[in-house]
């Protein structure tokens, strides 16, 4: 091999090579990152020959012969278990055999080095790699594809540019699935990121990740062309590349977007433009909107598009298998392509996680008898030699994603939202971090806040698991990929407590409460399962076909292996993606070390571990726990699977034909009811920041400007879902999790922030708050879902559990963000009520006070006043919603008026709320009104429902119909009665027909004379009027229908949760029940009195009230028919006039913002790890403490409710959100019906205890 | 039995069915298994590259199912399980064992009992009759018996068992299925509880069932073996090793012989049973003699008449000698069946020459329903290996009036009613049927 023996000179530290600790700082220095310019050193590379499939003995040691002179021994020198295989080094790494180290030279002399450098391939980035150490590098990532392939095929044989060379020779079919399978190309991430947030319109995705053996992006085309049928499957004709991510349109259209205006010529160099400046776009017509950042817009110059950002630049899920881990912290070493999951790493100590592994640290050192490997440096295996007892840990290094993945759910664990044990956490002086600092901790974890937190040093996060003992509020895994930390999942009541295994409470002062507590790992994994030990070969290697969609890519399913109420397993795959010749035949598999995986004994089926040798267990059948001659029976079971369907009796036992059940295997998911808790991420911040450039992560590489952090507000485990799985999946009703919802901000080049915190609207034109139905993997056997998840509780005391359930949404995680807005007598104000660094606290929150010590003091000394507000003057504003970039309001004599709030937080703008951004001959948001009284919007999540039209969103993305009443704001006026305004105009991305008009005025016999406030739940109305509650159907939007009209004494405020209204009037706060508008009537025995109750803000157990004179008042609804008042908070006498309250959540506390009239707003924190330890409760006990507050320049009437992010659908079936998987939804109205009413329409109701076992009474 | 397996033999035998050849004879013959190998176990040929393919690999010379169709289908991969059964459990504390499934004298044949040092990492008795316990310890070739340069010979001589071969087939299934010097199920363990054995080779082969293809692919590496040779090497195996058992056993010094070398319904039977000896019984012995298990000797005497009518007198002489022997001394014993070991070994030597042609074959289908018409076929176990005899015959000429056997298959349904007679008067039937 020839060979410029230039630069190649850094040097390696070896166990046994004494130089090389002189010159250890000198490579140190010498580390190139990988994201600046190495150039490349010229080298010609002598072609090695593929891998024989079989050689002789003689062959097999000429190719080794040379190696083993100084690699004398290694663990494996085939890297195979198997006897039979024959392969010398080269033939797997190349390189030249033939030079040989005699005995007498040492290992550490430059002779030894030279003949090394003969011997071995030589890389053309060798700072880059840090030749000649072996260590996988840091951060690699795109080195692979600019790398010759020769070297990459000499570090790393199975990596896919150079495993059909290296492994092609026996595993050929494998190599060709393993790269079509989502492993590789990671379609789903692009698939999702891209329709989810309106940038591509396909949900059968069109791109994916594929290289050639030289390193450049490929198209992938099916084996076999799809056939309509294999497409209803989810199989995909072809996927290709996204090389350059700036080619796609922006999907997420903001007013920034629009084309016109006054330009401030680009900082950016644009592309595809002739003029650099981009005179050409000065040529603007009249009318045109005067007030935008850049030339920007569809097809105009360097376009981004921020979730795209995340999949290129902002490591979230990767890197995949074409790319190597980033080998930097706890839980990121390993290897690229076979070697990712084949060659283990050591990663974790937690032997759940890491098996017979865990007692190997988790620094990625090694324990290789090759005495060349250094065993003290990270980025090396711990053995070579290729396994396929694959533990958890190393499928956890790319599954680690919150919202995409499920390991950390099925080891129990979720997010770290940063507040729980905060003190341990956050250093105790205030950070501030260097540019080169934040941008040395953001390249190996995104997370904003990182760089503030301990958790930024390597050194800190390693042992954070070390901890546990020490912690008050949670327990961390031990596992850290991309720098993440992650909490345990307890058993907990409603309120928080900690539950033990027989559902006892353990006190918060136990000092061995989190021994007592139920850590909700799933059940698989307590009995010591690893992911491969229910994902088998083709799980993980695919089977040839591309998928856009993991569901889709999976072929086992709960019944092969546990079988039905009336079968025992066959031990065959049925998933979605097992064949249709009858699946994997599970009986015949066998384990590393030669034992059959599954075997029948004596009655019951064992399998056996495929990670922890000798280690089995015994599979839990269905069929003998609803049998009751079996030693196995459990009759919970028994009444959950034999149910029947006949809601009045509820009869249940063995005479239940399988046809005749309530819960029949063909239309439910087993874990629609055998999921202990899912994990709910409430949404990620992803701020762009222009002026940080940063690495690509895939394809060319390179370097480009922006960069955005990733940050995930709230990450809570007690909301569950129920929704309809894809077809694929035979539509079965499944648990569904919010996943991967955004909220977008842009800091351009002038640190301006162009826009801040704005939800894109999906392709669909549903609302980016994406769910889908999915596999939680926290099974569990005694915590499983009951019958009052789902159903009715005859005592009354799961409303808000059954919202939540449902899909509407609880509103207690809503989202503020950085502004509170306010509506006012004579004004709108935007009031800032949070950081804008990471984490985004609450000025004087409890994070707040551990994030920013500095900043905490700071606002405490200035008596807590939040110091920042924005206003324009207004009518009488009774009511008011923030939308997108838009803020809609009703001002009493000023009618319904839409204000420009697009540039809130842009400090180059010295007016943030405006009327117009250019003349209102051309935009005019305003519909005149006699007294616009309150307004109120379909959803507070943007949508655009002409966006969800056509053949390609009916027929091929399988989306369902918008219901037209989310074209339209409401409008009470006092008299005029409701008004109607199509309001599509804003979402659009076209400046120039921002006109409004009037839809349509309603007032049917005067039904809504003196209307005042109003709420939608699905196609009803809720008015408040002159007559009372007033009940209008909007199921034909332009032809509503009076349904209902229940009196109350001066009634002020309305609010739903699913099947009750609660209204404020005179006498204080009511309860309607609803559950048929057309018999809605009051439940009189539930009122509570209050002197002066205006609105109020249900969250879901608690009611608050803004009540006058008394502050704010808490009542609790968790039995409305009960509903009783806790208390009143008053923030010792500052609340003094309270008329509007909103609740959300930020990270993991609950927070209260009181319109507080002369007083201005106030905010409340209601929870906390210090006021409330029960905090991670489904509905915590509030415990109110006064954080901050400000005068307003008119008195505070009324408040913007924050995004709803758990609302996927409303209280019709409406859709709201866009649900990932391709023809999956949420439950339509008559499927929500059936969970509670009869064929009658009469509600029914379930007892989670049998009263008796009734099948024994018969 | 199952009579469905059985009479689908004939089609399966028929694909394969072309010039019987006896190949491979020289390495077969004679020297035990010679296995010193390591046994690496069924998870090194289990491999999805490698045995354990589900489907036939179209491309291959071998389907590369094997390990599938071992593990699904073959009951010798649930032979050691069979000994964590609940009869199992019943015969070990008949027999006072503390476990069948550690037992010596069980795992012998239930499981590939190699010892503690021939045991690969990935070794496990669990795999009942795995991949070596018939090809042979794999230790010595697994890296070298595949690939472009591999050949069977090489395999062979690289210590591969030549499993395609019938009298090596013979005696490897027999050593378990009849007994050898290692392996025997004893009169203790049948009182114990252990089923009676019954065995002819080409049938249990097919019924297995085999995990190759003999096309003309296998041929030509291989060879190939016609029903009828196989049953004929069969027969003429057992017959040897039958005598051979009976010789060691004889020589120990208990008060008692091995009782499961005789027949057993000669003792086996209730106490009222309205007895009626046969002619040919009343011939040879006198009533309450123990009756040796001459079923492989008396097809072996039918078969090789076909050839050699006097060497079959003899073997028939002297196993009518032994039988008369049985009422006598054990010394007189011993010397019958001393007497009649020379004739068997070259009764085997004539049978296996060469392959049955048709008209042998026409006349041993003959001979074996003339036998049996004259009531010389007398008990339970004679009639079973009549009828597997047929089956073979009938296979090999892809005979589709094999279901002309059918009610003498019905005969065998109850060892508890077999009547010899109605086996005789079924075989007149079907001789006139002719």
């Amino acid at each position: 091999m020839r060979y410029s023996p230039t630069d190649a000179r850094a040097t390696t530290r070896r166990r046994r090579a004494p130089w090389a600790a002189a010159l250890l700082a000198l490579a140190a220095t010498a580390v190139v990152h990988a994201a600046e310019k190495e150039e490349a050193v010229e080298r010609d590379y002598d072609p090695a020959p593929p891998a024989p499939a079989h050689q002789s003995l003689d062959e097999m040691r000429r190719k080794s012969a040379g190696c083993v002179s100084c690699h004398t021994e290694t663990d494996s020198h085939t890297m195979h278990a198997s006897e039979a295989v024959r392969l010398g080094c080269t033939d797997c790494h190349g390189g030249d055999a033939g030079v040989e180290k005699a005995a007498d030279v040492a290992l550490d002399s430059a002779e030894a080095k030279d003949l090394m450098e003969r011997a071995h391939v030589l890389p053309r980035y060798p700072k880059s790699w840090h030749w000649p150490d072996s260590a996988n590098p840091k951060q690699s990532y795109t080195l692979l594809n600019r790398e010759a392939q020769e070297y990459v095929r000499f570090v790393n044989p199975g990596d896919f540019r150079a495993a059909r060379q290296a492994c092609g020779a026996c595993h050929a079919d494998i190599i060709e699935k393993s790269i079509r399978s989502l492993h590789a190309t990671g379609a789903m991430f692009w698939a999702a990121a891209a329709y989810n947030n309106g940038i591509l319109p396909y949900k059968r995705s069109i791109l994916g990740e594929a290289y050639t053996p030289q390193g450049t992006g490929a198209m992938l085309e099916a084996p076999v062309e799809p056939t309509e049928e294999m497409r209803e499957h989810g199989i995909l004709d072809k996927i290709v590349p996204l090389p350059a991510w700036e080619t796609v349109k922006p999907g997420d259209i903001f007013r920034v977007f629009e084309r016109g205006g006054r330009i401030i010529p680009n900082l950016f160099p644009e592309t595809g433009l002739p003029n650099v400046l981009g005179r050409i776009q000065t040529l603007e017509e009249p009318g045109r909107p005067d007030i935008r950042q850049s030339i920007r817009g569809p097809g105009t110059g360097a376009r981004i598009a921020v979730p795209l950002i995340n999949i290129t630049k902002t490591r979230l899920n990767d890197p995949l298998l074409w790319f190597l881990g980033t080998n930097d912290q706890p839980g990121d070493y390993r290897s690229s392509g076979c070697s990712a999951c084949h060659v283990v790493y050591a990663n974790d100590r937690q032997p759940t996680h890491s098996g017979p592994y865990a007692e190997f640290g988790n620094m990625g050192r090694t324990q290789t008898a090759d005495p060349t490997i250094d065993e003290d440096e990270s980025g090396h295996p711990i053995r070579h030699r290729f396994s396929s007892a694959i533990p958890t840990s190393q499928c956890m290094i790319c599954h680690m994603h919150q919202p995409n993945m499920f390991l950390n759910s099925y080891l129990g664990y979720t997010m770290w939202d940063y507040e729980s044990d905060a003190p341990h956490m956050w250093p105790e002086e205030q950070r501030y971090p260097s540019h080169e600092r934040r941008r040395e901790v953001l390249n190996r974890n995104p997370e904003g806040a990182a760089p503030r937190g301990k958790w930024a040093d390597v050194d800190f996060l390693k042992d954070v698991w070390k901890m546990n003992p020490e912690l008050d509020d949670t327990q961390f895994a031990d596992y850290h990929g991309h720098g993440w930390n992650f909490r345990a999942v307890f058993k907990k009541d409603r309120d928080g407590n900690l539950l033990d295994a027989d559902g006892d409470i353990v006190p918060r002062d136990d000092p061995d409460k989190f021994d007592k507590a139920v850590h909700m790992k799933s059940i698989h994994a307590e009995v010591g399962m690893h992911c491969v030990d229910c994902h088998f070969e083709q799980d993980s290697h695919g089977n040839g076909h591309i998928y856009g969609e993991v569901a889709a890519a999976v072929e086992i399913a709960c019944k092969d292996c546990h079988g039905t109420a009336d079968a025992y397993p066959d031990l065959r795959t049925s998933g979605a993606a097992s064949s249709v010749t009858g699946g994997t035949d599970m009986s015949v598999l066998r384990n590393p070390d030669g034992k059959l995986r599954f075997e029948w004994r004596d009655g019951e089926l064992i399998q056996r571990s495929m990670v922890n040798p000798g280690m089995e267990w015994t599979l839990s059948l269905v069929k003998d726990s609803v049998d009751p001659d079996s030693a196995h029976y459990n009759p919970k079971s028994a009444r959950a699977k034999l149910m029947s369907e006949d809601t009045g009796s509820q009869h249940w036992g063995p005479d239940v034909t399988a046809g005749n059940r309530a819960h029949k295997d063909e239309e439910m998911e087993c874990y629609s009811c055998h999921t202990s808790w899912t994990t709910s991420c409430g949404g990620c911040h992803l701020p762009i920041q222009a002026n940080e450039k940063t690495e690509r992560h895939h394809y060319e590489g390179g370097i480009t400007r922006n960069y955005a952090t990733y940050n995930p507000q709230v990450a809570r485990d007690q909301i569950f879902m129920l929704g309809k799985r894809a077809p694929y999946k035979g539509g079965k009703v499944a648990p569904v999790r919010s996943s991967s919802a955004l909220v977008l901000s842009s800091t351009n080049a002038n640190r301006e922030h162009i826009y801040i915190q704005q939800a894109p609207i999906a392709a669909s034109g549903y609302s980016s708050q994406a769910f889908n139905p999915h596999f939680p993997h926290t099974v569990r056997k005694t915590e499983t879902k009951g019958c009052s998840d789902c159903h009715l509780s005859r005592e009354g005391d799961n409303n808000a559990i059954m919202a939540q359930t449902l899909g509407y949404g609880t509103e207690f995680i809503d989202f503020i963000g950085r502004h509170l807005w306010v509506g006012e007598r004579e004004h709108v104000e935007a009031v800032r009520v949070t950081e804008w660094k990471e984490p985004q606290a609450v000025k004087g929150s409890y994070l707040h006070r551990y994030a920013y010590p500095d900043w905490f003091a700071e606002h405490e000394a200035n008596d807590r006043r939040l110091e920042v507000a924005h206003g324009h003057g207004a009518g009488t504003t009774g009511c008011l919603q923030l939308r997108g970039e838009y803020l809609y309001t009703a001002g009493g004599e000023d009618g319904f008026r839409v204000f420009d709030v697009a540039s809130i937080d842009n400090k180059g703008f010295s007016h943030r709320i405006i009327t117009a951004p250019f003349g209102p001959l051309g935009h005019d948001a305003h519909v005149d009104t006699e007294n616009a009284t309150c307004m109120a919007l379909p959803t507070t999540q943007p949508v655009h429902p002409p966006r969800n039209q056509g053949e390609l969103m009916r027929e091929t993305n399988k989306e369902q119909p918008f219901h037209p009443l989310y074209n339209y704001a409401f409008v009470t006026d006092a008299e005029e009665g409701l008004i109607l305004v199509d309001i599509n105009t804003f979402a659009d991305g076209e400046p120039r027909n921002n006109h409004l008009e009037r839809a349509l005025t309603w007032n049917e016999g005067g039904v809504l004379d003196g209307a005042r406030y109003l709420t939608v739940g699905g196609h009803y109305l809720y008015v408040i009027a002159d007559a009372g509650l007033v009940i209008v159907d909007i199921d034909d939007p332009l032809e509503p229908r009076h349904v209902r009209t229940v009196p109350l004494d001066d009634g002020r405020a309305v609010a739903q949760q699913f099947r009750y209204l609660f209204v404020t009037d005179a006498e204080g706060l009511k309860l309607i029940d609803i559950t048929r508008p057309e018999a809605a009537a009051l439940v009189p025995e539930a009122t509570v009195p209050l002197a002066d109750a205006h609105r109020m803000h249900l969250a879901r157990t608690y009611a608050y009230v803004a009540a006058g004179g008394d502050g704010l008042a808490i009542v609790d609804i968790e039995t409305p028919r009960e509903m009783a008042l806790v208390g009143t908070y008053d923030a010792d006498g500052k609340l003094t006039d309270s008329h509007d309250v909103v609740v959300g959540t930020t990270n993991a506390s609950l927070f209260a913002y009181v319109a507080d009239g002369e007083g201005g707003v106030d905010v409340i924190q209601l929870t906390s790890p210090e006021l409330q330890p029960n905090f991670y409760g489904f509905s915590p006990a509030p415990n109110a403490r006064w954080i901050a507050g400000r005068e307003t320049r008119s008195p505070a009437l009324s408040l913007s409710h924050g995004l709803v992010r758990d609302r996927a659908v409303d209280e019709t079936g409406g859709q709201v959100a866009v649900f990932g998987r391709r023809g999956s939804r949420p439950l339509n109205h008559q499927e929500m019906r059936e969970l509670y009413l009869d064929d009658a329409g009469e509600p029914w109701y379930v007892e989670d205890q049998p009263p008796a076992d009734r099948r024994e009474e018969e | 039995m199952d009579r469905n397996r059985l009479l689908s033999h004939g089609t399966l035998a028929a694909a394969a069915a072309a010039v019987a050849l006896l190949a491979g004879a020289a390495r077969a013959a004679g020297e035990g298994d010679g296995d010193e190998a390591v046994h690496l176990g069924v998870a090194s040929c289990a491999s999805s590259t490698c045995h354990g393919r589900v489907t036939p690999d179209e491309d291959s010379p071998l389907a590369l199912n094997e390990y599938f169709v071992w593990s699904k289908y073959d009951h010798h991969a649930g032979a050691y399980k069979t000994l964590k059964g609940d009869w199992s459990r019943r015969i070990a504390a008949n027999m006072g064992l503390a476990d069948a499934a550690t037992a010596e004298e069980c795992l012998a044949c239930h499981a590939d009992d190699v010892p503690e040092e021939r045991r690969g990492e990935r070794f496990h008795l669990s795999d009942g009759i795995g991949c070596e316990a018939c090809h042979g310890g794999a230790g010595d070739w697994i890296d070298s018996h595949y690939g472009p340069d591999a050949s069977h010979a090489a395999n062979l001589e690289a210590g591969m068992n030549p499993t395609e071969e019938p009298v090596f087939q013979a005696r490897l299934c027999q050593s378990c299925h009849v007994g050898d010097d290692n392996r025997f199920v004893t009169h203790e363990m049948m009182a114990a509880g252990h089923p009676r054995l019954r065995f002819e080779l080409d049938t249990w082969l097919a019924n297995m069932p085999p995990h190759h293809v003999e096309d003309a692919d296998y041929e030509r590496r291989k060879g190939t073996t016609a029903p009828a040779d196989r049953w004929a090497t069969g027969v003429a195996v057992a017959a040897g090793g039958y005598l051979d058992i009976l010789a060691r056993h004889l020589d120990a010094d208990a008060l008692v012989p091995e009782l499961s070398l005789f027949d057993c319904h000669a003792c086996h039977r209730p106490m009222d049973t309205d007895v009626r000896r046969l002619a040919e019984d009343r011939r040879m012995m006198p009533a309450g003699t123990l009756r040796p298990q001459d079923q492989t000797l008396r097809m072996l005497g039918v078969v090789t008449a076909v050839r050699d009518e006097a060497l079959s007198d003899t073997i028939e002489r002297g196993n009518r000698a032994l039988h008369g022997a049985a009422a006598g001394s054990p010394a007189d014993f011993r010397t019958r069946l001393r007497a009649l070991r020379e004739p068997v070994a070259r009764a085997r030597e004539t049978v296996t020459s060469a392959p049955l042609s048709a008209d042998e074959r026409a006349a041993l289908q003959n001979a074996l329903l003339r036998t049996a018409a004259d009531a010389r076929f007398r008990d339970y176990a004679d009639a079973e290996q009549l009828y597997l005899a047929l089956q073979a015959l009938a296979a090999q000429d892809n005979d589709a009036r094999a279901a002309r056997y059918d009610t003498l298959f019905r005969l065998l349904e109850s060892e508890r009613r077999f009547d010899p007679r109605r086996v005789a008067a079924e075989a007149r039937r079907l001789l006139q049927e002719r």
